[in-house]
C-alpha cells in the first residue's frame, strides 16, 4: 500500500528536479525551505514564551527541531513539485499544505497570548464571560500542541504524496 | 410597517438605556500609576497574604493559568533568579486566576515541582485568585500577565511572559528601592 505512494513520489522528485525545471526547483527547495524552516523553529516552541519570540530557541527541542524541518523543507518540496506540473497543478495538494503550515502556527500564537480574550472582547463578550471562556479555547492549543503539530505534518505530508501523484500524471499526459 | 419600526426604534432606545449600566458594571483595567489593589489572598499552603504584609515592598504580581505552558517556562525563570530578587527587596506573588479562565488545569503545583526547591524562597508566594479578585486584576482574561508594584503600592509597569520579558523585572528589581530589606 505504502510502497507504490513512496515509488510515485521518489519518481515526481526524479522529474522535478531532472530537466528543465531544475534550477527553479532547487531554488524553491532551498530558499523557501530554508526560510520556512527558520520561521518554525522559533514557532513551534513559541508556546513556551507566549508569542513569536527569538527566545523561544531555548525551549527547542530535538522533535520540534525535526517538526520544523519536515515541515519548512516538505512544503517546499511540496511547491516545487507542483509547480513543475504547470497549469495541471493540484489545489488540493496546496490547500493540504498551507492548511498544515497554518495548523502549526496555532498553538504559539493562540495558546498563551492575548489573541483569543482580546477577540472575545471586541465580539461583546463582558469580562465575566471572557474570564469563563477565554481558558475553556486557549486549553485546548497549550493541551494538545502536541496533536497540532501531528496534523501539520501530516497535511504537509498528504501535499508531497498529493502534488507528486499529480506531477506523475501530468507527465504520462 | 410602522409596527415594526415601532419596535425597532424601542429596541434601540432600550440597548441605548441598557448599555451604560453593562459598561458601568464592567470592572475598569489596572493601569500603569494606579495604586495596586490590596486583597488578602489565598496561599497555596493554606496562609492568607495579608496586604500589610505587602506595604512598602516592591513585588511582582503575576497572574497566570496553570494549562498555560508560557507561564510554566516563566516560573523556571523567576526560579532561576529568585534569589537575586530577594537580594533586591522583591517580592513575587504568583496567583493562579480563578477556575483557570474556565478551563480548570493541573494548578501551581505543577509549576512548584518543576521549579525544584527555588520555589520554597520566603520571597515567593503563590496562591489562587478569588473570582473577584481575578475580575478585579485580570478583567481582559490574559492568562499570563504581571504587574510591577513599587514600594508605594503603584503600578510601575504591566507586563506578561517573563520568559521574554525578564529584563524589564531585572531593571525594576535593580532599581534603588527605599526599604530594601532581604526577607
Amino acid at each position: 500500500m505504502i510502497w507504490p505512494v513512496i515509488r510515485q513520489v521518489a519518481s515526481a522528485i526524479r522529474v522535478t528536479f531532472q530537466g528543465k525545471g531544475a534550477p527553479l526547483a532547487y531554488g524553491l527547495l532551498l530558499g523557501l525551505g530554508t526560510l520556512a524552516t527558520a520561521f518554525y523553529l522559533v514557532m513551534l516552541p513559541s508556546s513556551s514564551v507566549g508569542g513569536f519570540s527569538l527566545v523561544a530557541l531555548q525551549y527547542l527541542t530535538v522533535p520540534l527541531a525535526f517538526a520544523a524541518f519536515v515541515l519548512g523543507y516538505g512544503f517546499a518540496l511540496a511547491i516545487a513539485i507542483n509547480l513543475g506540473a504547470f497549469s495541471q497543478r493540484s489545489r488540493t495538494a496546496e490547500v493540504a499544505g498551507i492548511g498544515g503550515l497554518l495548523a502549526a502556527i496555532l498553538p504559539g500564537s493562540l495558546c498563551c497570548t492575548s489573541l483569543v480574550p482580546t477577540a472575545l472582547a471586541t465580539l461583546g463578550a463582558s469580562a465575566t464571560t471572557v474570564l469563563g471562556t477565554t481558558g475553556k479555547i486557549q486549553s485546548i492549543f497549550a493541551r494538545y500542541e502536541d496533536v497540532f503539530i501531528l496534523v501539520s505534518i501530516a497535511g504537509v505530508m498528504l501535499s508531497i504524496v498529493l502534488a507528486a501523484r499529480n506531477r506523475v500524471s501530468a507527465c504520462a499526459i | 410597517m410602522t409596527r415594526i419600526r415601532r419596535f425597532v426604534h424601542l429596541a434601540l432606545a432600550a440597548l441605548f438605556l441598557l448599555a451604560p449600566l453593562r459598561v458601568s458594571a464592567e470592572p475598569s483595567p489596572v493601569a500603569v500609576g494606579d495604586k495596586a489593589p490590596m486583597f488578602t489572598y489565598r496561599l497555596l499552603n493554606g496562609h492568607d497574604l495579608m496586604p500589610k504584609a505587602l506595604h512598602g515592598r516592591r513585588y511582582v504580581l503575576w497572574m497566570v493559568a496553570s494549562w498555560c505552558s508560557s507561564c510554566e517556562s516563566g516560573s523556571s525563570v523567576v526560579g532561576d533568579h529568585i534569589a537575586a530578587l530577594r537580594a533586591r527587596g522583591v517580592d513575587v506573588v504568583e496567583m493562579q486566576l480563578a477556575n483557570d479562565l474556565g478551563a480548570p488545569g493541573p494548578g501551581l503545583g505543577t509549576f512548584q515541582k518543576s521549579v525544584g526547591t527555588n520555589a520554597n524562597s520566603p520571597n515567593w508566594y503563590w496562591g489562587e485568585l478569588s473570582e473577584k479578585q481575578t475580575l478585579a486584576l485580570d478583567s481582559k482574561g490574559f492568562p499570563d500577565i504581571y504587574y510591577l508594584v513599587n514600594a508605594n503600592g503603584k503600578i510601575a509597569a504591566i507586563s506578561g511572559n517573563p520568559a521574554v520579558t525578564w529584563d524589564r523585572i531585572a531593571s525594576f528589581a535593580a532599581e534603588p528601592s527605599p526599604v530594601a530589606d532581604a526577607r
